[in-house]
């Protein structure tokens, strides 16, 4: 019988992923460019940024860029650890199901 | 009713779309890499230089870092760090190396061990390091991003 891995709630709908992944390749993201990499209106985005800040994994900077004040975006160490694990359950997951297909 | 097999698939797909995205966003300007070629190369140079005009041309390479970074997260709307893991991180260690070597060859030009004029083609090294050096950590940046996750 086999285990199916766990994935993080938190990360785990679409647009939270993206920005997880988005963040991850970087130190840190200005809001308005993570709105227009993932095509989401500022609202959408300010709703899936409190959930990952409220589970840790985001942390939200002000700081002034072309002398405006701007939010500037942070993936946690927890959030990366999260980001990582749930992607190795989505790969092995994904990987059942390409020995699924193969078969 | 999706299939979770399905789905995962789907999900890590539209990951790597996203790190394709984000490949894409990476671009340095020609000035940027021209930029941090020179400031490499005043450090260079400011080792045989006499110790005022040392530090005054060190904190004007600092200060033109300083500014390349600020352009640049201005620019481009994100930053990151040279010493990312991954690839790039050994080529930002290489470069970081070469140039420390080659400041220690100003070095001994400034202590006369080597003859002084050493240090004009070591500071030219550094320039082109620094311009040819951005471009390699852009390119094994962009194949970071590229891999499968």
């Amino acid at each position: 019988m086999s285990t199916l891995p766990l994935f993080d709630p938190v990360i785990h709908p679409p647009v939270r992923l993206q920005l997880a992944a988005l963040l991850a390749s970087v130190n840190d993201m200005e809001f308005g460019t993570a709105r227009d990499m993932l095509a989401v209106s500022d609202s959408v985005l300010s709703k899936h940024l409190a959930q990952m800040q409220e589970a840790g994994y985001v942390r939200l900077r002000k700081a002034a860029l072309g002398g405006r004040q701007r939010t500037w975006l942070v993936l946690t160490k927890e959030g990366r650890r999260a980001f990582c694990s749930h992607v190795q359950a989505l790969q092995e997951l994904a990987g059942i199901a390409g020995d699924k297909a193969s078969s | 009713m999706n299939d979770p097999r399905f789905e995962a698939a789907q999900q890590l797909e539209a990951l790597e779309h996203t790190r394709q995205q984000m490949a894409g966003h990476m671009k340095q300007a020609w000035w940027e890499r021209a930029g941090i070629g020179l400031c490499m190369g005043a450090i260079v140079m400011a080792m045989n230089l006499p110790i005022f005009w040392m530090y005054l041309l060190e904190s004007v390479a600092a200060a033109g870092g300083a500014f390349l970074y600020v352009m640049g997260r201005r620019k481009r709307g994100f930053f990151v760090s040279g010493y990312r893991e991954g690839s790039t991180r050994r080529v930002a260690v290489a470069i970081v190396l070469m140039v420390y070597a080659l400041m220690a060859v100003s070095a001994l030009a400034r202590f006369h061990i080597v003859p002084g004029w050493v240090t004009y083609p070591a500071a030219l090294m550094a320039v082109a390091m620094g311009f040819y050096g951005c471009g390699v950590w852009q390119r094994a940046y962009v194949a970071d991003m590229k891999r499968t996750l």
